[in-house]
């Protein structure tokens, strides 16, 4: 009888978004720290021996990421000088207020993980001479020779380490898909399906930038990829891409099926504002097409340099992919305006706080940190021979 | 378990304990004082809040100070606060307050145009009476260009215009004939002077009884008194 | 790097129980089974121990549930109690509400005007504001709203009313919920509910992380771009607490705006809601706003 309003927003609603490329990046950066640490607990904890030449990498690349991913966050903030007014007064009904602790927890984890993982090199290295010395004696917390009993201590601690940090990484991750899961207010992000999708789509993430960055560094340094090992990681990312993806669209699926009173808007908001970054980039190019590369680069026997090949651009499309869900997530829920009748805009700009410029440089820092701590430690020794 | 093997985890574990500690230590120097008073917040924000100044006036701000208007109120525009057409607000009765403002003996409020804002100029009446798809059907409202060239108004465009025959403060049923004698008491010549109230109530202030002193909190309508006719 | 015989699980799987590491997990093989007596005795007491313990922690919480559910969250007095209008004659508590009648509303834009100059609001920011419904001959509903000049609905394009059904107005506000989204999500306690009912921000405590923001689903709250935090229509508690009316309230001509006590049974409000049939926006949410309705219709949102 009576039709669809047209457009009609709340007049707060109106011209601006709250949550902008920051709250993109930042689950996209934690996503990368769950995702690199799954792969090294697949070795530490659940012995996927093929992983080893990635193992202690994944570990710097994990803890290289976490060390930047309150950037984003306080970039931010309103008012960024009070934001540790989120430890000092938490209020657990809230699911950000879990932010404190938990980043804080599991920073510290992969910090004494690493150095305990790197313990024999750190030690060995602590006898050098000047600043370099000082530097390797601080970092071995000032006790410079190791017996066996210290070895076998720190191989329960990293194991102990390895197997606490997985439940972590689920609530680091998780937390943030609750923060959007559990918003009634907004149709597009209230589902008990959020931590999961966030999760799984983490751990695509984590693997898919191993896989580059192995890929990468194994060209600098002039050493061939380990074929085994690259399979193992194109197989992981496979399976936890269909995960990933299974959730997302059954989530979809059931809000198309159940045809709810928001839905006619929320199809419009498929359609129209995110028409490129997910049909095209999330779905098309970022699950579709992976999903075959991966299926042919995980075959037996297959060309090693093929093998490469096909792992790098699936590494690289899943990388899209995940930045668009989270962009589709983050910027797409806030598109649509609380009155369910009008949408929004929202085009980051380049300079300014919360800028691509910014988001770009913030960006970079992990891979600066990571190359840093390359010319520290042996990221890429395998440990093989000791098992751990 | 403390043995020598150990040390380096008791050194990391003692160094993680300090900050911590530190931790701890911070937050108890930063903590605000009135924090969970009365809940999970600071309580002292509720004072912080309750200091707001205000500002709209209510129509017992205004009595405070300015007697009845010469044209009684009537039930129609009870709820319209004198604000609304004639301006002014708290920074007005703090401003007289401060300067110790003594209203000479029958002061009036303003009547005339001069005191109503440039904004309000052009619809101080269609603002509300103005026919717009929306307001309730028993609104009184009216198409302002073919009204003013029904009435015959003289000066439309005047923010006056359309006092030439209501009454701002009474809007009876039935608008009055223009007062064109000039001496602005709503009545035309002709008309006999005759209580014109309507029988609406007056919440009357005696005129030239209240002093700035006396208005020093807001006070609801006095007793009624019946008010001299100017 | 060799293995050490100290068992790293990796490569030792748990047939021996290494002397000088205690690994919880590694030596069940090697265990001599417990003395029968002493197992009984050992299971009786973590039951005994595990019923006490689960019993001495969940008491206190069903006390506190028992409690909570009594009154809106947290327990403060106004700012300033004995101005509360009547709670001392009356010793009762005051809670205060908050009606629309939409049958009443003319659209002037009186109260977006009062409440900005009130509230110092930014210009395109609004803390409360007024939707127009109309719906049309053909079936379509359109929404719109005035935001600009002096609000009043007079300043915008006249509509054909030749071409309309119906149309009302619909004032909107912070709905001041019982169950709070936003007091629920705020990281930091900067979002509070007074003793009487009153929602309110700590503007110095604040972040301005706008989890709030996206949480209410009502649209009415915002980061102020002067400020830089949150912030949202307070029912002008800085007056109601000196016993006056929201500035919205006061300068309503047309009553469309109600505000009193409900627990008072002799209030303005409470004999309308006494009467009158009530709605509240999004009521399936689950909310509670304690802003209520007359007159709105399945297309308000």
């Amino acid at each position: 009888m009576h039709g669809h309003p047209i457009e009609f927003m709340f007049p707060n609603d109106h011209g601006s978004i709250a949550w902008t490329l920051m709250i993109v990046l930042y689950p996209y950066i934690t996503g990368l720290v769950a995702g690199a640490f799954v792969v090294a607990a697949l070795y530490h904890v659940f012995g996927k021996k093929e992983l080893a030449p990635v193992a202690r990498f994944a570990l710097a690349a994990s803890f290289s990421f976490c060390a930047f991913a309150t950037m984003p966050l306080l970039l931010h903030l309103h008012q960024p000088q009070r934001a540790f007014n989120i430890m000092f007064t938490p209020n657990f009904t809230s699911a950000m207020a879990g932010f404190g602790f938990i980043y804080s927890f599991y920073l510290t984890l992969l910090g004494v993980e690493i150095l305990l993982v790197f313990r024999d090199d750190i030690v060995a290295r602590a006898n050098r001479r000047g600043v370099e010395g000082w530097l390797y004696k601080v970092l071995a917390l000032g006790v410079t020779n190791q017996t066996p009993g210290s070895r076998a201590l720190d191989h329960k601690w990293i194991s102990a380490l390895s197997v606490i940090g997985i439940p972590a990484a689920c609530v680091l991750h998780g937390y943030v898909g609750f923060i959007f899961g559990g918003i009634k207010a907004n149709p597009w992000w209230s589902t008990a399906l959020m931590p999961v999708i966030f999760l799984c789509s983490a751990i695509v993430s984590g693997v898919a930038m191993l896989i580059l960055l192995y890929v990468i560094a194994s060209k600098f340094r002039r050493v061939q990829v380990d074929d085994e090992c690259l399979r193992s990681m194109m197989r992981t990312l496979w399976l936890f891409l269909i995960l990933a993806v299974a959730l997302e669209e059954l989530e979809l699926l059931n809000m198309a099926y159940e045809s709810g009173a928001q839905w006619a808007m929320l199809s419009r908001l498929i359609h129209e504002k995110l028409h490129f970054s997910f049909t095209w980039l999330q779905l098309i190019l970022g699950s579709v097409v992976p999903f075959f590369l991966l299926l042919i680069g995980m075959r037996r026997g297959l060309h090693p340099g093929v093998r490469i090949g096909l792992g790098t651009v699936s590494g690289l499309l899943v990388l899209i992919q995940v930045m668009s869900m989270r962009w589709n997530v983050v910027i797409g829920g806030q598109l649509l305006s609380k009155s369910f009748r009008g949408f929004n805009n929202y085009l980051p700009e380049f300079g300014g706080r919360e800028g691509l410029g910014v988001a770009v440089l913030v960006f970079c820092l992990p891979f600066v940190l990571m190359f840093a701590l390359g010319k520290i430690l042996p990221l890429w020794k395998t440990d093989a021979a000791d098992g751990h | 378990m403390f043995s020598r093997d150990s040390v380096h985890l008791w050194i990391l574990g003692g160094a993680l304990a300090a900050v911590v500690g530190g931790f701890l230590a911070v937050r108890a120097a930063s903590l605000p004082p009135s924090w969970g008073q009365y809940g999970h917040w600071r309580g002292a924000a509720l004072k912080e809040i309750g200091d707001q100044t205000r500002k709209v006036t209510t129509r017992a701000d205004c009595l405070g100070c300015h007697q009845t208007p010469k044209h009684a109120f009537g039930k129609k525009h009870q709820t319209v606060l004198c604000s609304e057409c004639h301006g002014q607000g708290r920074a007005h009765i703090d401003d007289c307050r401060s300067k110790q403002v003594a209203l000479p003996q029958g002061a009036t409020l303003s009547c005339a145009h001069d005191r109503i804002k440039p904004e309000r100029l052009v619809h101080v009446c269609a603002h509300c009476h103005a026919q717009v798809v929306g307001r309730p059907k028993d609104h009184p409202q009216i198409d302002v260009a073919e009204h003013l060239k029904d009435q015959e108004a003289k000066d439309p465009k005047s923010p006056m215009t359309c006092m030439q025959c209501h009454q701002a403060h009474d809007p009876s049923e039935e608008p009055e004939e223009a007062d064109d004698d000039g001496d602005d008491d709503g009545k035309a010549k002709d008309d006999d002077d005759d209580d014109d109230d309507g029988g609406a109530e007056k919440p009357a202030i005696v005129p030239g009884t209240v002093t700035p002193a006396d208005a020093a909190t807001p006070t609801g309508p006095a007793t009624a008194t019946e008010g001299e006719e100017s | 790097m060799n293995c050490t015989p100290t068992g790293c699980p990796s490569c030792q799987p748990a047939a021996v129980a290494p002397a000088s590491v205690a690994s919880p997990g590694l030596a069940p093989s090697s265990a001599t089974p417990a003395d029968p007596g002493r197992r009984e005795f050992v299971w009786d007491a973590i039951r005994t121990f595990s019923f006490g313990a689960l019993t001495l922690t969940a008491l206190p919480i069903l006390v506190a549930e028992a409690d909570a559910d009594d009154d809106p969250k947290a327990a403060a007095p106004p700012a300033d109690p004995s101005a509360t209008v009547g709670a001392a004659k009356r010793k009762r508590t005051v809670l205060f509400g908050y009606l629309v009648d939409t049958t009443k509303c003319i659209g002037c834009g009186g109260c977006m005007l009062a409440c900005k100059n009130e509230n110092a609001v930014p210009d395109d920011q609004f803390r409360t504001w007024v939707e127009r419904y109309v719906y049309y001959k053909d079936g379509r509903v359109e929404v719109d709203t005035c935001t600009s000049g002096n609000f009043s609905f007079d300043q915008k394009p006249a509509l054909d009313p030749k071409v309309v059904d119906k149309a009302f107005f619909v004032p909107k506000l912070c709905n001041h919920c019982v169950e709070t989204p936003c007091i629920q999500v705020c990281p930091v306690g900067a979002s509070l509910m007074t003793k009487d009912g009153v929602v309110l921000i700590d503007h110095e405590r604040c972040i301005g992380c706008a989890y709030c923001v996206q949480a209410c689903p009502f649209g009415t709250r915002f980061i102020n771009h002067k400020t830089n935090t949150a912030d949202k229509c307070t029912w002008c508690y800085h007056r109601v607490a000196k016993g006056e009316k929201p500035a919205c309230v006061e300068v309503c001509p047309t009553g469309t705006r109600i505000f009193g006590d409900i627990n008072d049974p002799d209030s303005d409000i409470s004999k309308v809601l006494a009467v009158h049939r009530i709605d509240v926006l999004k009521s399936y949410l689950g909310t509670r706003p304690k802003t209520r309705y007359i007159g709105l219709t399945s297309e308000v949102v």
